[in-house]
């Protein structure tokens, strides 16, 4: 932990278990645990029937059957001095005031217009989890990060993380998924972005190859809010996720970035929208991802903008790399527009190694494997650009090592 | 030490078209050789054929540096053996910085590099080189104009030290001064180590890099070899009189008729 670096503005620093030792009652999970397995009951496991599952085919993963109690992990959280942070189990121990006036309502409303089945089976079943309260006019400078790091056998790991900016606040938080075996991982993700707050949330996604990996994440954002998103993706069998940013507010901001690279055989599904709710809001995504071996990417990004959001400017972007003739990536962006007043479009392209760079790169005396290694990493440096160092350099080794593994 | 690279009889072909149709040339350590020729002889693909670019397949002949089978080796063999080419079109490669990629390229030749003696040779290198130190965080020819790329290409020369380099018109479009430069770059490098082919199109470049041999290439084949004086010769006359000298006109309308 280091506290250098701090601005706060505001006297209670930042969090919300200040009120930690009054009567304890946790009764706000049980609440959301029953309605969330209520529905759970009425929702049945995907199939490649249903449209957002087509490419996905996870019928042969018998989710039920990984236990979620078999669980076991040291996850931790690096936060400045003045910020104390609380895991869900000590939440759902002790309850506080401020966790039960802010989180719950939120998780509340997501168990009630839940309508996919990873999201209310992680909102019954989750088993860790983090709550952050970004105070307002608060501004973080040094990084937030949480590290699940889950160990197990057959079993099922099901984290929430909730993540609620103040006003004209200012953080930057990661989050670090990891876990062992063969195990079925699903996270839920619920951010909330008050007024003109600036947020950068960073998943770095690198389990096991032989566990399942399932994201449900929603964001919110207030007027003239400010999100940063990124996500990458590098570990499991098969990945699917889904990110749904809702600009809410007016003149709000999403930027979501993700990279994902797939080899050996490993099946990504990524899914964002940019949800457009009210008047001049601007949001971009920008998504890249490499395959090689039999490896399979598919990104799928929606622009839905409501018929009142006048004014909106959105685009979308996705990259794609194939290295070899067995691996393959589908781009699948879709537009749904309400109305006349907007500027939305999309762009998307694939392709292979330029091999022109290849000539350049080991005419200088690299090795092929050493070039393709350099222009795989390069790729996806207009991205990183985006990232904190430390975050950057992390993906840059898992990505030199996942080409030496190809 | 001396060493030779010499190719012999070499014809190659990028699809089905014949481009080399049988060059001899010999350079030993310590020559500077200047290959001249009018677009479309052949010039950049036998530049980059010594290299081993996949592009072109090589139909015939053969390629050696002192005893090592040239053609037999892949392109970064080459490189490592101390075959160097300077572009005739440096590609951009966006998220590889300067400063690193030359590192790994040293790094191939020199086991156990010694970083910030590297880092120090860099900089005098590009002080003797006139760039800004800033190149060296920049990407990789990404946004350079394009005598900054053919500065690249003499600085990266000067650094991985090549026993051959080729040249591949690194004197087009420089300004007077920086084509001062490139030349200062060569000479530099010139010595009884070093050996260059360098391609051409014009005096200027020449008059600063005096070259030892010159060599003419019309259709893929070196027509007629000489000193300085047939630069002088090709600049007041024009190809035509070497069409003419070799007969070359006549034989280009036979193609013509009997295609
Ligand atoms: N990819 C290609 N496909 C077809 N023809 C090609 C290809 N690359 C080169 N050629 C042809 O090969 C011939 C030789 O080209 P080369 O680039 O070697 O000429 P050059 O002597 O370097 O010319 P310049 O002085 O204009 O640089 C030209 O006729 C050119 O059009
Ligand atoms: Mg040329």
């Amino acid at each position: 932990m280091d506290d250098k670096g701090i601005v706060n503005t505001n006297k209670k620093s930042v969090l919300f278990d200040y009120q930690l030792n009054k009567t304890p009652k946790s009764s706000w999970s049980a609440d959301i645990r029953k309605a969330a397995f209520q529905s759970y009951t009425q929702l049945s496991w995907p199939t490649p029937t249903d449209e957002q599952w087509r490419r996905t085919d996870i019928t042969q993963v018998d989710i039920p059957g990984y236990n979620p109690f078999a669980i076991d992990g040291a996850h931790e959280i690096d936060v400045p001095d003045s910020v104390h942070a609380l895991s869900l189990d000590n939440i759902m121990m002790r309850d506080t005031a401020l966790f039960q006036s802010t989180a719950v309502p939120l998780i509340r409303k997501r168990v009630e217009t839940a309508t996919d089945i990873f999201e209310v089976y992680n909102l019954s079943f989750f088993n860790a989890g983090y709550f952050i309260y970004i105070p307002e006019n608060a501004t973080i400078q040094n990084e937030i990060t949480i590290r699940y790091n889950f160990l197990g056998t057959h079993a099922l790991a099901s984290p929430h993380t909730i993540i609620i900016a103040g006003k004209n606040s200012s953080t930057d938080i990661t989050i670090e998924h990891s876990i062992n075996n063969n195990n079925v991982y699903i996270h839920g993700l619920t951010v909330f972005l008050h007024e003109n707050a600036q947020c950068r949330v960073n998943i770095v996604q690198n389990i096991s190859k032989a566990s399942y990996f399932f994201s449900t994440g929603k964001v919110s954002l207030s007027s003239n809010a400010v999100l940063e998103y990124f996500e990458a993706h590098t570990g499991g069998s098969i990945a699917k996720t889904m990110l749904d940013a809702a600009l809410d507010g007016s003149g709000s901001d999403a930027w979501l970035r993700g990279i994902y690279f797939g080899t050996g055989s490993q099946h990504f599904d990524l899914g964002t929208i940019q949800h457009h709710n009210a008047n001049n809001a601007h949001s971009r995504s920008y998504y890249k991802g490499a395959a090689s071996g039999t490896a399979r990417t598919v990104y799928q990004g929606l622009i839905e903008v409501a018929e009142h959001a006048k004014k909106t400017d959105a685009y979308l972007t996705n990259k794609n790399l194939i290295l070899g003739n067995t691996a393959r990536s589908d781009s699948i962006p879709s537009l749904k527009i309400r109305n006349n007043d907007v500027r939305c479009s999309h762009g998307s392209t694939t392709g292979k190694l330029n091999k022109n760079q290849l000539f350049y790169l080991m005419s200088r005396g690299l090795s092929e494997k050493e070039s393709e290694q350099i222009l795989v990493q390069a790729f996806f440096e207009d991205v990183f650009s985006h990232v904190s160092g430390g975050t950057a350099d992390k993906l840059r080794k898992i990505i030199r090592e996942k080409i030496s593994d190809v | 030490m001396a060493h030779a690279l010499t190719i012999h009889n070499l014809k190659a072909q990028i699809q089905d078209k014949p481009i080399l149709n049988g060059i001899n040339l010999e350079i030993n350590s310590g020559e500077i050789h200047a290959l001249m020729g009018p677009n479309g002889s052949g010039k950049s693909t036998l530049a980059n054929v010594l290299m081993g670019s996949p592009e072109y397949t090589v139909t015939g002949g053969q390629i050696t540096l002192d005893v090592q089978n040239l053609l037999e080796m892949q392109i970064h063999e080459r490189a490592q053996a101390g075959i160097f080419l300077a572009f005739q079109y440096p590609v951009e490669i966006p998220g590889v910085t300067v400063g690193k990629f030359l590192k790994r390229a040293l790094e191939t030749k020199i086991s156990g590099m010694n970083v910030s003696d590297y880092l120090k040779d860099l900089r005098t290198t590009m002080d003797f080189l006139e760039m800004d130190q800033d190149f060296i965080n920049r990407y990789v020819n990404d946004g350079f104009s394009g005598g900054e790329k053919k500065r690249m290409e003499i600085l990266q020369m000067l650094m991985l030290k090549p026993r051959f380099a080729i040249l591949d018109e690194t004197d087009s479009g420089l300004d007077i001064d920086a084509l001062k430069i490139v030349a200062r770059g060569v000479n530099r490098a010139r010595g009884s180590g070093f050996g260059a082919l360098i391609i051409t199109h014009y005096q200027r470049l020449l008059d600063h890099i005096r070259p030892d041999f010159v060599h003419i290439m019309y259709n893929g084949k070196i027509i007629t070899s000489g000193g300085e004086e047939l630069v002088r010769q090709l600049e007041e006359k024009g190809y035509d009189w070497i069409k003419k000298e070799y007969n070359l006109i006549e034989e280009e309308a036979h193609e013509y008729s009997t295609n």
